[in-house]
């Protein structure tokens, strides 16, 4: 499957804006909140995302025959933990309305009344990826941010305990990092998971 | 950004062939292409006619054999990256005209760590044949040397972002992938904590695991 790469899905829709519509789609995607504040960010599936306005093709040069666009593309290009359709409902359901005034701006677009009609209007646009790579193709956001932290907690524990005799050293291990449950707890969010404040 | 429109009526925000501005200097939106220490890049270039499925060959095969996979692991910077053909974009009905390109499009989106010079300084120099391979068979490529003209081409066709997020942003991919080797150590050294009951055996176990991940920490 070319979209995928382990477990990480590479997504794209190409969606073409609505005359006169592509100047306030712009200012609305520059307003948006970065970072750990931008909508994006209550998904907690997605690895890397971005939209774009394709205005319209780049001119080569000479030796090329001129090539433009009959209109401007919302470009919404993703990699995210996977599968599709459930990934597309959670967009809908985390941050529906900052998608609506995205999308809203876009032909064809049906609105998030219907989940349905939403995630068919994405996936009809959906331009299929061709050659998908990733660094840590198993690794889901959760597993990466889960990781990080125990990188940092080792890190602060083998200092901590610099020059502690065995004794203690295993007392302060067993403290600090205990044994883990017989069920481990998945590591990936369950799509029914209540959202936590 | 600005770009000569028709005035009024429902064609203004057509776009008016061949005047396009070039893109805009990497300052101008390497704030919105970042976010903390990940980069985006997202390229769009024209195919020379007729070599698109070849390309696409090269690509799907690419990617399944070391040609792309080991590139990744050489530029070790790289979060992920892809490469798409584009051959029209779907139809949604009026008021969208349907789209007659002469040419495909290689579109490449990647996320990785650093600047964008030094991303392309490392194409150039550590992978120069596989984006001969690949961008090689597009328009007007200048060859991944020297590097000059190269960050010159890629730059022309960098598409502006308008938002970008990365989940980790102040990881690098190195810090992930060696961070995912610190969890599975640790995870065997939390599981045989409990039965290694000799302190100085359980030290010599501990030692060995800091040893094993000393290099990702």
């Amino acid at each position: 499957m070319t979209n995928t790469s382990g477990q990480a899905y590479a997504f794209m829709a190409t969606t073409p804006i609505l005359p006169g519509r592509r100047a306030a789609l712009q200012d609305y995607l520059d307003g948006l909140p970065r970072g750990e504040d931008s909508p994006l960010a209550r998904m907690r599936t997605i690895h890397f995302a971005r939209w774009l306005v394709l205005r319209d093709l780049v001119h080569q040069g000479p030796s090329q025959r001129r090539d433009t666009l009959q209109s401007s593309y919302l470009v919404f290009v993703s990699n995210f933990d996977g599968p599709l359709d459930r990934f597309l409902a959670d967009l809908l359901a985390r941050m529906g309305p900052e998608a609506d005034a995205i999308w809203r701006n876009c032909v064809g677009y049906p609105g998030t009344e219907h989940a349905d009609a939403f995630i068919a209007y994405l996936k009809h646009n959906q331009i299929e990826t061709t050659a998908f790579l990733s660094a840590y193709p198993q690794a889901t956001v959760a597993d990466v941010r889960e990781a990080l932290d125990l990188r940092r907690q080792v890190t602060d524990f083998a200092i901590s305990v610099q020059g502690a005799d065995p004794a203690a050293l295993r007392r302060a291990f067993l403290e600090r990092f205990p044994a883990p449950p017989r069920s481990p707890a998945p590591s990936t969010p369950s799509p029914t998971t209540p959202e936590s404040a | 950004m600005s770009g000569a429109t028709f005035p009024g009526g429902p064609a203004a925000e057509r776009p008016v062939p061949g005047v396009l501005d070039a893109a805009p200097g990497p300052g101008d939106d390497s704030v919105r292409a970042a976010d903390g220490r990940a980069t985006a890049i997202t390229a769009l270039t024209p195919i020379k006619l007729g070599q698109a499925p070849l390309l696409r060959l090269l690509l799907v095969i690419g990617a399944r054999i070391k040609m792309l996979r080991e590139a990744l692991t050489k530029l070790s910077f790289i979060h992920y990256a892809r490469w798409t053909i584009i051959s029209g974009f779907p139809y949604n009905g009026a008021p969208q005209r349907k789209e007659r390109l002469r040419y495909d499009y290689l579109f490449f989106e990647t996320n990785f760590n650093g600047t964008w010079d030094e991303y392309i300084d490392a194409f150039s120099e550590v992978i120069p044949e596989r984006m001969q391979a690949i961008w090689g068979r597009c328009v007007n490529f200048p060859g991944p040397r020297p590097v000059g003209p190269f960050k010159e081409y890629i730059h022309k066709n960098d598409l502006p972002i308008a938002h970008y997020y990365a989940a980790y942003p102040d990881a690098t991919t190195t810090t992930v992938i060696s961070a995912l080797a610190v969890r599975d150590g640790l995870a065997d050294l939390r599981a045989r904590a409990a039965q290694v009951t000799d302190p100085e055996e359980f030290r010599r176990v501990y030692e060995a695991f800091l040893t094993d991940v000393q290099r990702d920490l």
